[in-house]
């Protein structure tokens, strides 16, 4: 039984990483948490399941398209709502991410109804029998993406100029701004590849599960608090993060015969909060005041 | 302290009590006929139209498509209604003030379908002082137990579903160990206990009971500890949307029971996510017709006509099959140019004795018993058609 939760432990945790990196992007250049994730997800999911089932436009062009609309998306949502907030404080900008978040669940309960659908998988083939746990080619999808996401954006934070510009803007956004960068096109930015890989959670997710205006909001809740043991900061403490409340998920539900989940997984914050306060990976931050 | 002075004082508290009960009056007035102006009726709702369980919206929408299409058809006895629906994403903290709303503000003259176990608990007080008639979207216990003398449930108390389904399991299935999967909440623990006290009568107990949190995406876990109790068949008692990653950990495991759920769960978008190998081991309890009966033309033209994006499933039904109810009971209330009145209503709805209709089968009520308990039947998906396994039969009562 041990591997069994282990393993599905860690696909699980994926899932929750792979929301949860969408966090972290927004949160390293504008310190917001954005309560909108899972909406921005989920309105983009829906729009991908038209595509699929009422176009009928094939997986892959309906994966990619929706890939660049929910970048669109995320740049639009910072030029619109975030950025003429910008100066008012973070409380502010988190607030109205919150509204934001209601108002999409309301838009997409009105345009597409609020009854459980089928999303399309990308494929129904197994991809593997591990230790009596079959995996399925979704599944198999998750773990592979979620590893090049974390590669690809490792190596973009790391080797291009606009990455390097973004951890600038991260560090701080005064001094990037006096070295040229533009913060505000940059912040952008952050919103477009979040909102980016957010739809790319929803529509993988989806068909382990199903479709519904909500789905996602309940996975956004352990994706933060994968966000939270990793640490804010650290795009590998968010997939560290995601796996391990994963597994322990996983084993507390395997061994413990009460529903203790939730009790479990708080507890387990509160330790790596009271031990690590920026998280497991987190960057220590230093701000000094001016006087 | 002079006797002008205590008279006074006196003054002011008879006019501050005479003025304070008048405000209550006005703020609370509910009266017995209010919602019929002329030969309009103005019905109500709360309804989780958002939140996490909007799915059951759909149910309201039924019930709503139901009115719209009795109103095209000439109305009751002249009467033609609307459907006020407000808001209360399934959160019992809403349920109050859209309550208050719909009785004080809007004037509703009953509540036909407001939406599920813990909204309607969350009211249960304020309504029953009122004396609003109300049919639920909901089958508590405590909704009929003990009687309130406006407030009747049609669906089956979940305790004895999950009665019905033990029967079934022992019974049909011939099943010799049963696990029960249920959700952590007031809906899986009734189904839980029903399961319980339904095995008991056989002889039987669960062989292992495992409690699920909502919004759990890793069902493997639970499954593993169902596979370790040996067995062959688990009644699932929760939410539409866990049921199917549940079913999904079991075939991730290659664990392939005979499943028995709640029908709701056999609405195509819930059905249709299964794996194939699954599917067909799974079997369905429910009180209501299915959508594609040949009986049920009206509903499936009403929601083609009023809620074309609304899918056609049992959540829909569900709706409709309430709003029919309080239809038959306004008719009889109404009948012979009668005024409609809450007590007339009551009177109607209590004077209910085994009454089969296209919708509901062997319903009944009396002054003493206001929880229906409509006769149930099992129903499966077969080649992509859902198919009926067993006529109507009574339910098992164990919860009075």
């Amino acid at each position: 039984m041990l591997p069994t939760l282990i393993i599905t432990g860690i696909i699980t945790g994926a899932i929750y990483a792979l929301l949860g990196l969408g966090l972290v992007v927004i949160y390293r250049t504008s310190q917001i948490v954005n309560f909108a994730q899972g909406d921005m997800a989920t309105a983009m999911t829906f729009v991908a399941f038209s595509l699929l089932t009422q176009f009928h436009i094939p997986y892959l062009v309906s994966f990619i398209t929706v890939l660049g609309m929910a970048f669109v998306f995320g740049l639009l949502v910072e030029r619109a709502i975030i950025r003429p907030v910008s100066g008012s404080g973070t409380m502010v900008a988190v607030g109205i991410t919150l509204g934001f978040s209601l108002v999409l669940n309301g838009v997409s309960s009105r345009i597409w109804g609020t009854q459980v659908m089928n999303f399309p998988a990308p494929t129904e083939a197994t991809a593997a029998n591990i230790l009596g746990v079959t995996i399925s080619g979704t599944e198999m999808i998750i773990l592979g993406v979620t590893a090049a996401c974390v590669l690809a954006l490792f190596a973009f934070f790391r080797y291009t100029r606009i990455g390097i510009a973004m951890r600038a803007t991260s560090e701080d956004r005064d001094a990037a701004r006096l070295m040229g960068i533009n913060v505000g096109s940059i912040t952008g930015l952050s919103w477009g590849m979040a909102g980016l890989l957010g739809a790319m959670a929803g529509m993988l997710i989806s068909p382990m599960l199903t479709l519904t205006p909500n789905q996602l909001d309940l996975l956004v809740i352990r994706a933060f608090a994968a966000v939270v043991i990793g640490g804010f900061t650290s795009m590998p403490g968010a997939v560290l993060g995601g796996l391990l409340i994963g597994v322990a998920e996983s084993l507390t539900e395997g061994y413990v015969p009460v529903a203790m989940t939730n009790t479990l997984m708080f507890f387990i914050i509160m330790l790596v909060l009271v031990f690590r306060p920026n998280g497991l990976l987190g960057r220590h931050e230093v701000r000094r005041s001016m006087i | 302290m002079k006797i002008e002075d205590i008279y006074m004082q006196l003054k002011r508290v008879v006019v501050a009590t005479l003025m304070f009960s008048l405000a209550s009056a006005c703020i609370a007035g509910a009266s017995q006929t209010q919602g019929v102006v002329g030969k309009m009726v103005t019905l109500g709702a709360w309804a989780p139209e958002t939140g996490p369980v909007s799915a059951l919206y759909a149910t309201n929408e039924g019930a709503d498509a139901f009115f719209r299409w009795k109103n095209a058809h000439g109305g009751i006895n002249g009467y033609q209604f609307t459907m006020d629906l407000i808001d209360d994403q399934y959160n019992p903290a809403l349920t109050p003030a859209a309550a208050r709303r719909l009785v004080e503000v809007d004037k509703a003259f009953a509540i036909v379908a407001g939406g599920g176990t813990g909204p309607a608990l969350s009211v249960l007080d304020y309504i029953s002082s009122v004396g609003i008639p109300e049919i639920p979207a909901a089958g508590a216990l405590e909704l009929t137990h003990p009687v309130h003398k406006n407030i009747f449930t049609v669906v089956p108390s979940y305790v004895n579903e999950g009665g019905y389904q033990a029967d079934y399991a022992v019974n049909q299935l011939k099943a010799k160990a049963i696990a029960v999967l249920y959700q952590n909440d007031d809906i899986g623990k009734q189904g839980l206990r029903g399961v319980t006290k339904g095995l008991a009568q056989h002889g039987l107990q669960p062989v292992v009971t495992v409690p699920f949190d909502l919004g759990t995406v890793n069902f493997a876990p639970f499954i593993s500890r169902i596979m370790a109790a040996k067995a062959d068949t688990v009644i699932f008692w929760g939410s539409t949307a866990p049921f199917v990653p549940a079913v999904k950990g079991a075939e991730q495991l290659g664990f392939r029971p005979k499943w028995i759920t709640f029908g709701f769960d056999a609405d195509q978008g819930v059905a249709g996510q299964l794996p194939m190998d699954q599917q067909e081991n799974v079997v369905y309890s429910t009180w209501m017709p299915a959508p594609a009966d040949p009986g049920m033309q009206d509903f499936r033209d009403a929601l083609n006509q009023y809620y074309p994006q609304v899918k056609q499933g049992l959540l829909s039904v569900q709706g409709w099959c309430l709003a029919s109810v309080f239809a038959t009971a306004f008719a009889e209330a109404s009948a012979h140019g009668a005024t409609p009145t809450w007590p007339n209503v009551i009177k109607a709805l209590e004077s209910t004795k085994h009454v089969s209709t296209t919708y509901v089968h062997d319903l009944s009520f009396s002054p003493t018993n206001h929880e229906a308990a409509p006769a149930e039947y099992m129903l499966k998906w077969v080649a992509g058609k859902i198919t009926r396994l067993t006529p109507y039969q009574p339910i098992p009562i164990l919860d009075r």
